[in-house]
């Protein structure tokens, strides 16, 4: 019995100290990878919002309330907020897909961005192409779109696009809900 | 042992794929593009190395019993740590690479170098060990990463360099394209030393 | 994503071996014959089902919970780790030729990247509990499919006249990239 114990206490005291490596590590670079994402997304958020010339990150504590909103930017032209780009993440094929949401003030789609995605390549991955994307262009953010009536899907690739639609359902109900 | 032969083992005699063929997973998986090819190897290279040298400075410690367990925790540990830098500092190959960076934990050339050789010898001798397998590692890797890369996207490195009008292959870098260079590779090879053998 | 969709993809177009590569070393190593390559195949479903539950709970009740999710691959490996002694055990207990005949491939199912990659994917893909059982189950049985298909023909290779060369790993390789190629043909299924 005490040799199992013993046993135990040194896998213990061994996952401790790998617990401690980690913890420091992770905090030496958490700082950098947000800062690289952070890059990532104003780059895309320039392209949706090209009169914006700020981006500020809310902590509203409300975009919380929509599953699958991670974060939320707003856009400021002279100090007014001229739109949201809102971030979202929702289960595709291969994983998550990032969709970057840009709503003007008024209720119109701007434009949207898949950030980052791991789809079928030549299938999945069409979601990212402008033949898709650019559909969402001008539409109203009144209520839910609904896929194959408002928006076509990538024909073969069902879940990457509903994946696609349904990041951009959930900013349209943040946006109506929460930021209007 | 002397060193020189351990790490010339790890390189080419003993090479993990191509001899010992261990790690076969990531192997086929990232060997698409070259750069992936070799960032994997040099990753891997680098948890081997840090995983010799910490498991070959508890070898006197260890239970025997629990030693298993121990090298996991180990290995795993320079896995986790590997891929926060990698995140950090190489973000485009950590996007590339995806679920094959944490997968290196599972890479039976890590464990079986440090049940077989590390959790026996010096700390100097694993180290040199671990460098000489990884490298082997990433050599094979880096080889056949380029030659998918060079008939199935017609680029080395991401620098094109087949002619103008070459229809790239692109067959060879997906899945069913690794398994086949691999093989033929592997034929090669077997052919290679069954004559140098036979001389 | 529904539970359809996930056994389809889990079995046929995301096939771990054949498209996600993975799995590969027992994939290569015991499918010599069809009798280990389906006993192989039940242990490696039972654990990937388990594991990839375990795993999920321990990520969502305890690595969340504390902020400690760098600490999911250590904690992921050595759940599996313990999984797999248990399985060994049981598998030694109750079906002794078989342990025999899977010889040093049982404990080597600790490293068969197929488990820790179900696990960790589950949480990549944010699925609930129940698309994690669904899903760890379909991946399995994806996994057994592969192998077992593998080891018919490889049986049959056995007596056929291979040139020296290619003997052994290379032609093995050669027939996963045929299937590896046939079931490409799934992709767009859905």
């Amino acid at each position: 019995m005490r040799d199992i114990i013993k046993l135990g206490l040194i896998l213990l005291i061994i996952t401790a100290v790998s617990a401690g490596a980690l913890s420091i590590t992770n905090d030496i670079t958490k700082e950098i990878i947000d800062e690289k994402a952070l890059e990532k997304n104003l780059a895309y958020m320039k392209e949706i919002l090209p009169d914006a010339d700020d981006f500020e990150l809310t902590d509203d504590p409300g975009i919380l309330s929509v599953d699958g909103v991670e974060e939320v930017y707003e856009a400021l032209q002279g100090g007014n907020i001229s739109g949201y780009v809102i971030k979202t993440i929702t289960s595709g094929y291969g994983g998550g897909v990032t969709i970057l949401t840009g709503i003007n003030v008024d209720g119109t789609i701007v434009a949207i961005r898949v950030a980052s995605q791991t789809e079928t390549p030549e299938l999945g991955t069409k979601i990212a192409e402008d033949e898709f994307g650019s559909q969402f262009e001008g539409l109203s953010a009144e209520k839910e779109l609904k896929l194959n009536e408002d928006v076509d899907q990538v024909s073969g690739a069902t879940v990457s696009s509903r994946a696609a639609i349904n990041g951009v359902n959930a900013s349209i109900e943040l946006f109506n809900n929460v930021l209007k | 042992m002397n060193v020189r032969k351990v790490f010339a083992d790890g390189l080419i005699f003993n090479n993990p794929i191509l001899v010992q063929m261990v790690g076969m997973c990531p192997t086929l998986a990232v060997s698409n593009t070259a750069m992936n090819g070799f960032g994997m190897g040099l990753a891997a290279t680098a948890v081997l190395i840090g995983s010799n040298i910490v498991i070959s400075m508890l070898r006197k410690v260890t239970p025997d019993e629990i030693r298993i367990p121990i090298f996991i925790v180990v290995i795993a540990t320079f896995v986790t740590m590997i891929e926060m830098v990698v995140h950090a500092y190489f973000t485009a190959l950590y996007d590339a690479l995806g679920i094959f960076l944490p997968l290196i934990v599972v890479n039976c050339i890590i464990l079986a170098r440090a049940e077989a050789f590390a959790f026996k010898n010096s700390v100097f001798k694993s180290a040199v060990d671990g460098l000489g397998n990884g490298l082997g590692f990433t050599l094979a890797l880096t080889i056949l990463a380029a030659i998918r890369e060079l008939f199935g996207s017609g680029s080395i490195f991401g620098k094109t360099v087949m002619w103008g009008s070459y229809e790239p292959m692109s067959i060879i870098v997906q899945p069913s394209g690794g398994f086949l260079v691999l093989g033929l590779l592997l034929a090669i090879f077997a052919t290679f030393t069954a004559k140098k053998a036979s001389v | 994503m529904s539970l359809f969709v996930i056994i389809v993809s889990g079995i046929l177009i995301n096939n771990y071996v054949l498209s996600r590569i993975l799995g590969i070393c027992p994939f290569l190593g015991v499918s010599k014959q069809v009798e280990t390559a389906a006993g192989m195949s039940m242990a490696v479903t039972f654990v990937m089902t388990l594991a990839g539950t375990i795993t999920w709970l321990a990520q969502r009740f305890v690595l969340d919970r504390l902020g400690l999710e760098y600490m999911q691959t250590v904690t992921f490996i050595l759940i599996i780790a313990a999984l797999v002694q248990f399985v060994e055990m049981v598998i030694q207990k109750t079906s002794p030729t078989l342990y025999q005949s899977l010889g040093i491939y049982l404990p080597l199912i600790t490293t068969n990247c197929a488990v820790l990659g179900v696990s960790i994917l589950n949480i990549k893909e944010k699925f609930g509990l129940i698309e994690t059982i669904v899903n760890s189950a379909a991946s399995a049985i994806g996994f057994s499919l592969a192998i077992i298909l593998f080891a018919g023909i490889r049986e049959r290779l056995e007596l056929s006249n291979i040139p020296e060369a290619f003997k052994g790993f290379p032609i093995a390789l050669f027939t996963a990239s045929l299937m590896s190629l046939a079931f490409l043909g799934f992709a767009g299924l859905v």
